[in-house]
């Protein structure tokens, strides 16, 4: 069970598209710093972003939605100490 | 002279939006000629109350609101950016002419110098 990080704004790199597909079955997304702002707007990767969401995979760190002055509904939001047991629930991380 | 800045990168990730802000600011004594655009992702340093200390980064947000006290009053912004991403045009931080993506080239082709961040 692997942790996929992304980190980039699917605005302008291409990582969240990328990895989408490479997600195992119980595999978990976690969106930081500027991919937050995947689940503030609707675009060509939200139905597979709230897919995984209904399913309790797909996680958002708050802190980077506060810090850009934005929220979201889709994804279950976690802080730092989320961040943490999230790496620790999984066998490892990998970031995109 | 006429320069033009472009913001074209997010806010907190890297220090490209606080590099460009000073260069704005330093560049405003030399000419009186300065546009400063803001497009793509570029535009989320425009989007109101943020709080980067959640994230332990400076909130550089307030100095853009020295625009007018260096007479910086040609703040372009991209329309189609700010939709695209969900953003509402009318609620940024400091006063904007929005612009469509045709308008926005022509503006850009006016000037003399551009650096973009």
């Amino acid at each position: 069970m692997i942790l996929h990080t992304v980190k980039h704004s699917p605005f302008n790199h291409k990582s969240l598209e990328q990895v989408l597909p490479r997600l195992g079955q119980d595999d978990y997304l976690l969106l930081i710093e500027n991919s937050v702002v995947a689940v503030t707007v609707t675009h060509e990767l939200s139905e597979a972003l709230n897919e995984l969401a209904l399913q309790q995979r797909l996680f958002v760190l708050e802190p980077d939605l506060l810090a850009r002055g934005l929220s979201s509904s889709v994804g279950n939001l976690v802080d730092y100490k989320g961040f943490v047991s999230l790496v620790e629930k999984t066998d490892t991380t990998i970031s995109w | 002279m006429k320069i033009a800045i472009i913001n074209t990168q997010m806010p907190h990730g890297m220090a490209d939006a606080r590099e460009s802000l000073d260069a704005a600011l330093a560049l405003s004594g030399f000419t009186e000629n300065l546009s400063v655009f803001f497009l793509d992702d570029g535009v989320y340093q425009l989007v109101e109350n943020q709080q980067p200390q959640s994230i332990l980064q400076r909130h550089i947000q307030p100095t853009f609101k020295l625009f007018d006290l260096y007479d910086i009053e040609t703040v372009y912004v991209c329309e189609q950016s700010c939709l695209l991403r969900g953003i509402d045009p009318k609620r940024l931080c400091i006063p904007v002419q929005l612009l469509q993506p045709q308008q926005l080239s022509e503006k850009l082709h006016q000037q003399q110098q551009i650096i973009r961040f």
